[in-house]
Parts: structure tokens; sequence; C-alpha cells
């Protein structure tokens, strides 16, 4: 299945990046702020996780660590680009059900290209992270650390694939439930909206105390606490090692059932449009 | 087998109903059934389902235009949804030989922000071109289309004429094996159109196999020398374009006829005999020749029936004139009885191609006033055909005679006088 899905998506590449191109465009296109939009959902996310460590540190009258904030900024944007292409995914079937009640090609193409945009965001904002996290290490000295660099690093590519894997194999479920149920992007929207602090993006789950692991049980949380220990720290949280094997696993199984469900749903979107 | 390029072996395709789902959790368990395959089997109709193709079988050979026509609802379009893969049948197979193209709506994907030219970018790798391909076609497109001082503007600023005449000029241009074509050649204006037509016929001069969809049915009778009638998901008939047409006319009529009431009428009418005075067939007629139009009229008293009007249209409803019995006074037809009637038309002005005639009886009475067609019982129109020497889309034929001869050099012209008639200075020559 996996190999035929490939097949149809090399098959179409074309339409794939022209509907992709089609969505940057028309994303820039008439907007006030047109590509400085790229910026503003990261530097949100991150200055109200900087809330979150000052309040976390003034009721725990300790000071304010720079690892915490650099450890906050290093989860912010792979849980937006996860957070991203769950939602568009899921909306991108019923987005282009004109084109797909009148005209065939494989169905993937449509949530696959959706993500590319978010994709392209995530590279902007990323890189924008990157250079502000290796400004911080080159040049502001801390008694503890607040970015380390390391061979480690080249890790995160890797983690973010997984991230992108996972969030698209949720996409690929919901999109194609949310033509059958149109309630299912209410649903989406809710546990997006909220699972911020459910996937330890403000903060660690040591910090949560004795059974702050519960919070690792969610797949998403395991890969942002492996990108924060390795981008503060340079190591791998010997504790997360476990539960990161895990998230693959999940991710990997999340993914297959994805595209399964979509592949059985594809042939009725039509019916149901 | 190998020139044939769309093979349809009994394809059947259900529909529900109303409402798809009553509620979530009814469905959940349902639609988890049969994404896994158990519960009930996908090919077995239930209540509240009706097939919108029922059985259908047909092929099409390689390079063929095939019409298909039939009333609203007869499943047309859900063929060619079938056959362009948007939908999947229940039960039967079909297969398509080469690159199928769809015109099912023309536009559909375009995206009212990006530029005309963006658009047919867009929307020629939807519709299965590459970059090199469109690139190449780019220029014939637009000037197909004729919208190119607005290539450069948002979609969203053109005329919804303009839209539809880019889409259809990206759709025309696909490189493609089998087309087909869904009540798409009726965008844009009158030259437009003809356009469009003309860029079918070329098409099918290339070789390639067209499935043309339409309810103007001179369009499919330019297009198609054959044709299927769907009434109700079924093939109800697959032969030559001129019967498909006459039994699509029929279907028509029969429809109607139950939807009104029985017993009513107050005027019948029997026995329609359409004769060409000269020919041998029943309702065929020759070009400029005299026929006779009688028929039998029983009428119950109820009604005078005043006047008979006999309307003829073209098989596509254009409205074209009526014969009116009013010229020759009023009928005279209120005592209850048998009455005769007869028209004889000296010279059929209409072109080669099929009409046509209906016939309404006119009656007045005190409680109701006017009434137009009280023959309730037979409101289903005659269809006529006139054969002609000149085949062809034109309407009328007109009775002509060309005089063409030298013109005399001016000096040598005698001048006739004002009072002199026409005849005089075509002798001249």
């Amino acid at each position: 299945m996996i190999t035929r899905m490939l097949k149809e998506i090399y098959a179409y590449r074309e339409l794939m990046f022209a509907m992709a191109y089609r969505d940057i465009r028309v994303k820039y296109k008439q907007a006030v702020m047109g590509v400085a939009w790229v910026f503003v959902m990261p530097i949100l996310a991150i200055a109200s996780g900087i809330c979150f460590r000052i309040a976390m540190a003034f009721f725990g009258g300790r000071p304010l660590e720079l690892g915490a904030i650099t450890g906050v900024m290093a989860k912010s944007i792979p849980w937006l680009l996860f957070s991203g292409i769950v939602a568009t995914a899921s909306s991108s079937i019923l987005g282009n059900i004109g084109l797909i009640s009148k005209i065939y090609f494989p169905r993937k193409i449509v949530p696959i290209s959706s993500i590319l945009s978010t994709m392209l965001d995530f590279v902007i904002s990323g890189t924008g992270i990157a250079i502000i996290l290796l400004v911080i290490a080159l040049a502001v000295p801390t008694e503890k650390p607040a970015v380390t660099i390391s061979w480690l690093l080249l890790l995160v590519p890797f983690l973010i694939a997984t991230l992108v894997v996972l969030g698209l194999g949720l996409g690929l479920f919901f999109g194609a439930a949310n033509l059958f149920f149109r309630d299912v992007k209410y649903i989406v929207q809710v546990l997006l909206q909220y699972g911020i602090f459910f996937s330890l993006v403000y903060f660690s789950y040591y910090e949560l105390g004795q059974y702050g692991w519960i919070l690792l049980v969610n797949p998403v949380a395991p890969i942002l606490e492996v990108i924060r220990s390795i981008v503060v720290q340079g190591v791998i949280d010997p504790t997360l090692l476990p539960w990161l094997g895990y998230s693959v696993i999940v991710t990997l199984l999340v993914a297959m059932g994805g595209c399964w469900v979509f592949d059985r749903a594809e042939s009725l979107f039509a019916e149901y449009a | 087998m190998s020139d044939v390029a769309i093979h349809v072996d009994h394809v059947w395709k259900k529909f529900r109903k109303g409402e798809i789902h009553d509620s979530l959790r009814e469905l959940i368990p349902a639609a988890f059934k049969r994404l896994t395959g158990r519960g009930p089997k996908r090919s077995d109709l239930n209540q509240s389902e009706f097939w919108a193709l029922k059985d259908v079988s047909f092929e099409v050979k390689q390079g063929e235009s095939l019409g298909i026509i039939g009333p609203n609802g007869a499943g047309k379009s859900t063929m060619l949804k079938v056959l362009s893969r948007i939908m999947k049948p229940n039960r039967g197979e079909y297969r398509v030989k080469g690159r199928l193209s769809a015109l099912i709506e023309v536009g559909a994907g375009f995206h009212p922000d990006l530029t005309g030219r963006e658009n047919i970018y867009l929307n020629g790798t939807i519709l299965g071109m590459n970059k090199a391909e469109i690139k190449a076609r780019e220029e014939e497109i637009i000037d197909f289309s004729g919208v190119e001082s607005f290539i450069d503007t948002p979609v969203k600023r053109y005329s919804s004429g303009m839209g539809a005449r880019l889409g259809f000029a990206i759709a025309a241009h696909l490189r493609t094996d089998v087309l087909l074509v869904d009540e798409v050649l009726s965008v844009g204006d009158a030259r437009f159109r003809h356009k469009c037509v003309q860029h079918m016929n070329k098409l099918l001069k290339s070789g390639i196999t067209v499935i043309f969809i339409s309810h103007i049915l001179d369009q499919v009778r330019a297009l198609c020398p054959r044709t299927i009638v769907l009434d109700k998901g079924a093939v109800a008939y697959n032969g030559d374009t001129d019967g498909a047409i006459r039994e699509y006319l029929q279907l028509l009529g029969t429809n109607e006829k139950k939807s009104t009431e029985a017993g009513t009428a107050l005027v019948d009418v029997r026995n329609i005999r359409i004769t060409a005075l000269d020919g041998k067939l029943e309702g065929e007629w020759r070009v400029g020749r005299p026929g006779l139009i009688d028929f039998e009229m029983v009428s119950k008293g109820q009604y005078s029936a005043d006047h008979i009007l006999i309307n003829v249209s073209t098989i596509s409803g254009f409205y074209l004139g009526t014969f009116n019995s009013q010229v020759a006074g009023p009928t005279q037809t209120a005592v209850p009885g048998r009455y005769r009637v007869s028209l004889r038309v000296d010279s059929m002005p209409l072109a080669d191609g099929d009409y046509l005639f209906e016939i309404l009886i006119c009656g007045y009475d005190e409680a109701n006033g006017w009434k137009y067609n009280v023959n309730w019982q037979s409101p289903q129109p005659r269809v006529v055909t006139v054969r002609g020497d000149v085949p062809g889309s034109q309407l009328i034929e007109f009775s002509t005679q060309w005089t063409i001869c030298p013109q005399i050099p001016d000096s040598k012209r005698h001048v006739p006088a004002i009072s002199n008639s026409i005849r005089e200075i075509a002798n001249e020559c």
C-alpha cells in the first residue's frame, strides 16, 4: 500500500507542487503583513512561553534561567509545525471539495500539498530561531548551559521529520473523517488549542513532579523534550530515550493507520461532498 | 477488441436518498464495519438507496464520438463521474484505453485570487498536463479564450463568461486520448459556442474518442453519429442519433403524461398523421414540398374548441412558428362529437432536420376563460423529419434564384429611369 501511494504521489508530483504554490501565493497575496506573517505566530508562541516561565520562576522563588527560555524557543517552533500540519491537512479535503467532486487525481495529493506551505513557514521561522540560538550560544555567557552546540544537533532534523510524519498521519485521518462528519474540524481545533499544554512545550516533564511522565504518553511530548535536551544541554536525557522509541513506534502506527483509512475512504469523497 | 477505447460492462452505481446519516452513534460502528469489510455488502441495495446507474453496458470505438442524452436525473453525469474515476461503481467494471480527461465543469479549481495565467498552469496541472506541455500551449489557450488583455488580472475580476471561456480553453487543449464532455459547450456567447463546436470537430478529426453529454440536441446531432439514451439509470436506446433523439423526446412525453391527471380530457386528439403529399414515409417531409397534417378531434362539448394551434419548434425547443386555425375562423366544435381536422401546408420552408410539431386545442368557456391546450391526453409533440439536399445546421431553406452576370462598363451602360422595374435591370445583362 505504501509503495503504491508513494508511486502515485510521485506520478502527480507536479500537481502537488502546483497546489502548494497556489496555497503559498494566495496566502501572501492581499495580506496586510505579507511575509512578515511567518514570524507572527512563532513570536506570539515564544512570548507566551516566556511569560509562562516568568510566572513559574516567580512562584518557585527561583531566578529565571536563560536555559528555560531557549528550551521554550526550541520546542515552540516544532510544535507550531506539528499543529499547523494537523490543522491544514485536516481541513484540506473539505477545502478542495470543488476539485475533488469534479476532477480525478489521487486524493492524497491534497493533504500532502497542503502541508508544504506550512513546512515552508517552518523553514523560515526555524532558520530565524536557529540564528538567535546560535547568537546566544556564542555571545551570552551563562553559568548553566542555555544552548550547547554538539554533534547531537544533527539528530534534530530526524526528530522534526518524525513530527511531520505524525502530523500528516493524523491529518490524513482527520481530513478523511472531516468529510463524513463535519464537526471533526471543531474537535481538531480544540485539541490543537489546548494540546500545547499537554505536549510539554512550555515546561518539562520533570517540572511537573512525580507524575510528570504521564504527559510523555502524548507522542509529541517526548520528541519535543528530546529536542530541548539536545539544544539546551547537548545530551539526550536518558529518561527520555525509551519514550522516544515509543513516540517513533506510535508515529509509524498513526501514519500507517492514517494512510489506510484515507486510502479506504478516498473513493467515497465525491459522494459525500 | 483493440479498437475499443471505452468498454463499460454491467455497471451499477447506487446513491442514498435523504440525509446521509442519522446520528454519529449509529454511523461510527457502521462505518467501521464497512471499512473493515464486514457488515452488509456494499453492492446490495437497502431501503434508503436507489440505483443511479442500472446495469449500464456500452462500448465506444477509438476515434468515435458517442452522445449521451436523457431526462434530468437519468444518470448521465454519474456515468461520466464513474468513467473519470471520481466515483467507483458498486458493481460491474469498465476499461478506458489511454489517457482520459473530463470536461465536467470548466474552471473547477480556478483560484479567484490568482491571475488568468497562473490559473492556466494550476488548472492545466490539475487536468493532468505537465509544465512543458502547458507552456507549449499557453499562447494557443489564451488566444482561444479571447481574454488576452486580462490574462494577468486575478480571475475574480473576470466576468463569468470570461472565466468559463478560459476554463474551456484550458480543458479543450489537453493532450488526451479520450475526452468526456458534460454540458460545457454551452458556455460563453453564441460566437464562442460556435468556436467550441468547431474545436470539438477538429479534435474528433484528430482521432480522439469523445463522450458527449448535452441537452442541446442539435449539438449532439452535429457531433455524434451514435447516441445512448439513459432513463432512470438504464440504457433505453443505443443507436443512431436521430433515433436516440426520437426516443428521448418520447421519454419526455411519457414522463410528462404520467404527471398530468388522467381522464380530464375535454377534447381528445387521435390519429395524428403528418404526411408529405408526395412522400411515402409518414412523418417525413421534403424541403419545399407540400404536406398534410391531419387528425381526429373528439369534443366532449364542455369547451368550445375555438381554434387550433400547431406549434413548430426545433428539437432543442427553439420556437419557430405556429400554424393557427384562426385564419380560417372559429372551429365551431362546441357540439360534442368527432371532427376531422386537416391542414395542408403548400411548401415546407424548414431545412433538413428534425422538428417538433405540437398540437394545441384552445378552448373558451364562461367559467374559466381562455384555456390553451385542452387536449390533455396528447400533450406529447410529434417529431417530423424534413429531408433536403443540403444537410446542415440551418433552420430555413430559402426558395431562391440566383443571377450572376458580367458587369457592363459604366460608359456603355444604359442608366435606367427611376420608373424602370428591377426586372428590366436584370434583363440588361
